[in-house]
C-alpha cells in the first residue's frame, strides 16, 4: 500500500470550478463589505489560503487512513459540540462558536466532514448490504450517529446546520439503499414527528422564521424582512446586474448578513441572472465531478465519502440559494466558497481535499 | 488491515444510484435557476422599482411660516427653534440604562421615565426606526448637557423644529390669532395637493387664520439616499444611486412676511392704558383709510400656549373662565352703545331736518311721552339745549325729542348708513354684526309692534341696539371724514423673500354716506365741546398742554343681564352689576385722522373709566404720527 497518489489523476475540472468560485467569492465579498468591514475580503483570502493548505494535507495522506481514524475524529468533534454548548461564545442568542485564541471556529461545520467519514466508515465495514435495502432497525446505529450531533446542534440552537446534518446523513443512508416499506414507515414517522418538533423543540424565533417564509411581505420589517430584502436585491439585478459595487441593496446595507448567509443576493444583484446561474452551474460541476469520483473509487469508503461530500455541497447550495430566492425559510446555511467565514471555508476545503485524495488513488490496486 | 474492495454487484448497484443522485441535484439546481429567472427576468422591473423606493427617500423640508410685522416693520410674530430630544429605539441597546441616564438630564418624573422605557422596548418592526420624542422644547442648559453626553447616549438625537413665537405674549392676541394642529376633517377638505399633511399647524384665529395661504409657504423636498436604518448617506454615494437628471432638491418657499396696519407703539399704549381693567375692548382706526392701528380685547390670552398644541389644563382654564378670554370682544362683542349712540341720532335728526341745529329744546330733567315719563340723566334738567349743547352735555331729553320725531325707520336707516348692524368686513374671523332694531325685527323678536317709547330708548342707545367697538370707531370716523364709510383692514402688504411686495391691500370705500357738511360740522363741534368745554362730559379728561383738540363722546350702558350671582362674593357681585363704560374719540379736530373706541366692561362711567384710555391712545398717536408731545409745565 502506497501513501502517494498520481498527480495526473487529480480532477482538474473540479479544481477549476472551486478556484473560480473562490475568486468570484472574494471579489464579491469585497463589494459587499467595502464600507462596513473593508478588510474582510483579505481575511477571507487568508482563510482560503489556509483552506488550500488544509486541502493539500487532506489529499496527501492515503484516504484509507481516514477510514481508520473516523471513529476518534467523530468522538472528538462530538466533544467539541458538547463543549460549545458549555463554553461557546454567544452570538445573536445562540452558542455556535468556540474561541481558540483570537479565532473562532464553528464545531458544527467541522462536524459535517466528520459525520461523512463516520458513516462511510460504518457502511464500509458493513458486511450485510441487503439486496432489498436496509430496514430501519438495521439502520439503528447510523441513525444514532446522525441524530446525536443533530440534537447537540439543535441545542445551540442552529436549525439550519442541524437540518443540513440530517440531510447529508439521510442522503448517504439512502445511497446505501433503504427498504421501501421501511422508508414509508420512516416517512410516516417523520410526519408525526414534525408537529411534535414544531411545538416542543423549536424556539419562537425559529417558528416565526418558518411562518414568515410562507408570507414574507406580511411583516416586511419583522421576520420576513431578510427574505424580502434579499428577493428585492436579486430581482432588481435583472438579467445583466447593476454592475460591480453598484448594487443599491448591498451598498446601502439593506441586506442583512450580506457577507455570510445572503452573499448570493449581493452577487445576483450586481452581476445579474447570467452570471448568477453560471455560479449555480459551477456548483453542479463540483457535484458532478464528485459523483464521477465516487463511481471510480475502488472501494466503498471512497465512494461513500465522495457521495457525502457531493451531498454536503448540494444541500448547502440548494438551501442557501433557495433561502435567498425566497423558496425556503431563512436558516443559517452558508454558500460554499462564497460566504464569509473560516469554518465554512475549511469545511469545504477539507471536502475538496477528500475528493482529490480519492480521485488520485483510484487505480492504486 | 484488509480493505474490502467493492464487489461487482456493488458497483452495478451504485452506478445507477450515482446517476440518480446527479439527476436529483441537477433538478434541484434547475429549480433554483428557474426561480432566479423568475425573479430577475420576469419580475426584474418590479423589484427594481422596489429597490429604488428602498433607498431613495423623499424628505420634506418644511417651509417656515411667514413672519408678522407691524406697520413699521417691527416683529410681532416670529419662529424660534424648538429643540426636541428624540430616541430611536432601533439604536438603543440597553433601554433601562439609557432611561436611567436621561431621567436627571431631562428632569423626568419616575412615571415619565418608566413610560419612556416601556415605549422604547415596545417598539416593533418599522416602528423601531421611528424616533420617539422624549421631551419637547428643552431649555438651553439641558440641551448643552445632552449634547456633551451625546456619545454615551445611544439612539438619542436632537431635532430642531420651528415653533411660532408671539414676541409680546398676550399683545393683540385676538388680532394676531393662534395656530392649531390640522385635523383630519380639515385635511380632507383641503385635499391632498394642498401641501398640508398630518401634524402641520394651521391658522385657527385672527390674522393667522385669515392669511393662512400667505403665511403657509410651500414645503420643499430633498431626495436623500438612506441605508436600511434610514441614516443619510454621503452625497457622493447619492450621486451614484440617483439617476442623472432627477431633481434631487426643491427648496421650500417660506411663507410671506405680513406687514400689518397695527402700530406696536399705539398697541402697547392701549394695552398699558387698559391697566388693570378686567374686560373690554379697544379699536383704533385711521379715519380716512379704515386701517386698524390698534386692536385689543380683554381679558387676553397668550397665543404661545397654542403654538405647539395647547395642553388640556390650559384649554380648560381658558374655556372655564367666565370672562371668555378667547372671545374677540373688539370685532365680535356686541354691547349696548349707551350715549355714544347719540352721534348717530344727532346725524339722523339734523340730516332728516327734524330739527335745525340752532333749534332749542327745553330739558326740565324728564321727557313726557303720553303718560310715560322718560328721565334725563341730570334730574335737575339742562335747560334749553341746541344740537351742539345737546351733544356736549349728552342731554337725554334733547335726544328723546329727536327719537320721537325720527321714528324707528329713520333711526335705523342712519344707523345702517353709518355701518352699524352690519358686518364691517374686517378680515378677521368671528366678527359680529350687532343689532339695529327695525319695525320688522321688533315684531319678530318681541311679538308686538314698535312702541313710540322704543324710539326714545333707541335714540339714547339704551334700546335693543347693540354695536361692536369696531363699528363705533368706524361710525365716528365716517362722520369725521364727511361720510366716507371705509372697510376696516389690518394687512398693509405681504412681502416676498427678497422684501418685494407680493400682495397689497388698499383702502376700500364701501359707500358715501350723504352727510351734509353743516351737519358734520355741528356734530363735530358738539363732540369737541364734550372734551374741551367746561360742562362737557369728558372735560376733565382732556389732554392738557397740546395744540390739538380731541372730539369724543362718553357712554355708560346699563348692564341688564347678570351672571350667576351665587358663585361670587359681594365684591364680585358688585363688579358684575356695574355699568359698561364707553368712549369714542376722534383727533385732531382740525383734520381728524384717528378714531378710537373703547368699552370697559363693568367700568362704571364712560368719562371716568373709558375716556382716559382713549385720551392716552390718542396722545400717543399724535406723538408718533404728528410729533406732538404735551408741553411740560
Amino acid at each position: 500500500m502506497r501513501s502517494g497518489g498520481r498527480i495526473e489523476n487529480i480532477d482538474w475540472y473540479l479544481l477549476a470550478a472551486v478556484a473560480g468560485l473562490c475568486v468570484l467569492g472574494v471579489v464579491n465579498l469585497y463589494s459587499a463589505t467595502r464600507f462596513s468591514k473593508p478588510d474582510l475580503y483579505v481575511t477571507q483570502a487568508a482563510w482560503i489560503g489556509l483552506g488550500v493548505v488544509v486541502a493539500v494535507i487532506t489529499a496527501a495522506f492515503d484516504y484509507r487512513i481516514y477510514e481508520r481514524i473516523a471513529v476518534p475524529v467523530y468522538f472528538l468533534v462530538g466533544i467539541l459540540l458538547v463543549l460549545v454548548l458549555v463554553a461557546g461564545t454567544k452570538v445573536y442568542g445562540s452558542r455556535r462558536w468556540l474561541g481558540i485564541g483570537g479565532l473562532g471556529i464553528q464545531p458544527s461545520e467541522l462536524a459535517k466532514p466528520a459525520l461523512i467519514l463516520m458513516l462511510a466508515h460504518y457502511f464500509h465495514n458493513d458486511e450485510r448490504l441487503p439486496s432489498k435495502g436496509y430496514s430501519l432497525w438495521q439502520l439503528k446505529w447510523p441513525l444514532v450517529m446522525i441524530l446525536v450531533p443533530v440534537i447537540l446542534i439543535l441545542k445551540e440552537p442552529d436549525l439550519g446546520t442541524a437540518g443540513v446534518f440530517l440531510l447529508i446523513g439521510a442522503s448517504m443512508v439512502m445511497f446505501m439503499g433503504v427498504n421501501r416499506k421501511n422508508l414509508m414507515v420512516g416517512a410516516a414517522a417523520l410526519l408525526i414527528a414534525l408537529p411534535i418538533a414544531w411545538f416542543f423543540l423549536l424556539h419562537d424565533y425559529q417558528r416565526a422564521r418558518i411562518m414568515s417564509f410562507v408570507n414574507p411581505g406580511a411583516d416586511a420589517l419583522g421576520a420576513g424582512y431578510h427574505a424580502l430584502q434579499s428577493m428585492i436585491a436579486i430581482g432588481s439585478g435583472g438579467l445583466y446586474g447593476k454592475g460591480f459595487m453598484k448594487g443599491t441593496q448591498t451598498q446601502l446595507d439593506f441586506l442583512p448578513e450580506q457577507h455570510t448567509d445572503f452573499i448570493f443576493s449581493v452577487f445576483a444583484e450586481e452581476w445579474g441572472f447570467i452570471f448568477a446561474s453560471l455560479v449555480i452551474l459551477m456548483y453542479l460541476v463540483i457535484i458532478y465531478r464528485a459523483l464521477v469520483i465516487a463511481g471510480r473509487a475502488r472501494e466503498r469508503f471512497g465512494t461513500l465519502v465522495a457521495v457525502g461530500v457531493a451531498s454536503m455541497v448540494f444541500w448547502h447550495v440548494f438551501i442557501n440559494v433557495g433561502m435567498v430566492l425566497g423558496l425556503m425559510p431563512v436558516v443559517g446555511v452558508t454558500l460554499p466558497y462564497f460566504s464569509y467565514g473560516g469554518s465554512s471555508i475549511l469545511m469545504f476545503m477539507i471536502g475538496i481535499g477528500l475528493l482529490i485524495n480519492i480521485s488520485m488513488r483510484r487505480y492504486l490496486f | 488491515m484488509a480493505v474490502p474492495l467493492k464487489s461487482s454487484t456493488e458497483i452495478s448497484d451504485f452506478r445507477p444510484r450515482l446517476k440518480w443522485i446527479f439527476a436529483i441535484a441537477a433538478a434541484g439546481f434547475a429549480v433554483l435557476i428557474f426561480r432566479l429567472f423568475d425573479l430577475q427576468a420576469l419580475q426584474g422591473e418590479h423589484f427594481l422599482q422596489l429597490s429604488k423606493r428602498n433607498f431613495v427617500r423623499k424628505q420634506e423640508i418644511p417651509a417656515t411660516r411667514g413672519v408678522i410685522l407691524d406697520r413699521k416693520g417691527r416683529v410681532l410674530v416670529d419662529n424660534r427653534p424648538s429643540y426636541d430630544i428624540r430616541i430611536t429605539p432601533a439604536f438603543v441597546d440597553n433601554p433601562t440604562a439609557l432611561v436611567k441616564k436621561l431621567k436627571p438630564l431631562l428632569d423626568m418624573s419616575k412615571i415619565q421615565a418608566t413610560d419612556l422605557g416601556k415605549k422604547i422596548i415596545a417598539a416593533r418592526g418599522l416602528m423601531r426606526f421611528r424616533p420617539i420624542t422624549a421631551k419637547r422644547d428643552v431649555g438651553m442648559k439641558c440641551l448643552a448637557e445632552i449634547r456633551v453626553r451625546l456619545n454615551e447616549l445611544d439612539g438619542v438625537d436632537v431635532m430642531v423644529r420651528p415653533v411660532r413665537e408671539y414676541i409680546h405674549g398676550t399683545f393683540a392676541a385676538h388680532l394676531l390669532g393662534t395656530l392649531g394642529e390640522i385635523n383630519s376633517r380639515e385635511l380632507k377638505r383641503l385635499g391632498s395637493d394642498s401641501g398640508y399633511k398630518q401634524g402641520d399647524m394651521i391658522g385657527r384665529r385672527g390674522v393667522e387664520k385669515t392669511y393662512e395661504s400667505l403665511l403657509k409657504g410651500k414645503d420643499g423636498f430633498e431626495l436623500i439616499v438612506t441605508d436600511s436604518k434610514g441614516r443619510k448617506q454621503p452625497d457622493s454615494l447619492a450621486k451614484e444611486m440617483i439617476p442623472e437628471g432627477t431633481p434631487t432638491r426643491m427648496e421650500p418657499r417660506p411663507g410671506r412676511t405680513l406687514k400689518l396696519t397695527i402700530d406696536s407703539d399705539l398697541q402697547n399704549e392701549a394695552e398699558a392704558a387698559f391697566g388693570a381693567q378686567r374686560a373690554g375692548a379697544l379699536v383704533a382706526i385711521e379715519v380716512q383709510t379704515g386701517k386698524v392701528r390698534a386692536y385689543l380685547s380683554r381679558p387676553s390670552f397668550d397665543p404661545n400656549d397654542f403654538a405647539q398644541g395647547i395642553t388640556p389644563e390650559k384649554w380648560k382654564e381658558y374655556r372655564t373662565n367666565r370672562l371668555k378670554p378667547l372671545m374677540d370682544r373688539a370685532g365680535g362683542g356686541a354691547f349696548f352703545p349707551g350715549s355714544t349712540y347719540k352721534l348717530i341720532t344727532a346725524v339722523a335728526g339734523l340730516s332728516e331736518n327734524v330739527v335745525k341745529p340752532e333749534d332749542k329744546i327745553f330739558c326740565p330733567g324728564y321727557y313726557k311721552l303720553g303718560r310715560r315719563i322718560f328721565r334725563c340723566w341730570k334730574a335737575t334738567g339742562h335747560g334749553y339745549m341746541d344740537a351742539v349743547h345737546g351733544i356736549q352735555h349728552s342731554c337725554d331729553v334733547y335726544f328723546y325729542h329727536l327719537g320721537e320725531m325720527l321714528g324707528p325707520d329713520k333711526l335705523s336707516k342712519w344707523a345702517f348708513a353709518l355701518g352699524l348692524g352690519h358686518l364691517t368686513g374686517i378680515p378677521l374671523p368671528g366678527e359680529t354684526a350687532g343689532t339695529i332694531p327695525t319695525r320688522a325685527w321688533y315684531l319678530k323678536v318681541h311679538k308686538q309692534p314698535w312702541q313710540k317709547g322704543d324710539s326714545l330708548s333707541m335714540a339714547i342707545g339704551q334700546g335693543d341696539n347693540k354695536v361692536t367697538v369696531l363699528q363705533l370707531a368706524r361710525a365716528y370716523a365716517t362722520v369725521a371724514n364727511g361720510g366716507r364709510l371705509m372697510k376696516p383692514y389690518v394687512l398693509e402688504c405681504a412681502l416676498g423673500e427678497d422684501g418685494n411686495v407680493v400682495y397689497k391691500e388698499d383702502p376700500v370705500l364701501l359707500k358715501n354716506v350723504a352727510i351734509r357738511k353743516e351737519v358734520r360740522d355741528v356734530v363735530m363741534e358738539g363732540l369737541t365741546d364734550v372734551v374741551n368745554e367746561p360742562g362737557g362730559t369728558a372735560y376733565y379728561r382732556r389732554i392738557r398742554g397740546v395744540d390739538y383738540k380731541v372730539a369724543g363722546k362718553t357712554g355708560t350702558a346699563q348692564v341688564l343681564k347678570l351672571g350667576d350671582e351665587r358663585q361670587h362674593n359681594l365684591e364680585e357681585v358688585l363688579w358684575w352689576h356695574r355699568d359698561h363704560a364707553l368712549f369714542v374719540g376722534v383727533a385732531p379736530v382740525s383734520a381728524p385722522d384717528i378714531a378710537v373706541a373703547v368699552v370697559v366692561e363693568h367700568g362704571g362711567h364712560g368719562s371716568s373709566a373709558a375716556a382716559p384710555i382713549v385720551m392716552r391712545v390718542i396722545k400717543k398717536w399724535m406723538e408718533i404720527e404728528h410729533g406732538k408731545k404735551p408741553k411740560e409745565d
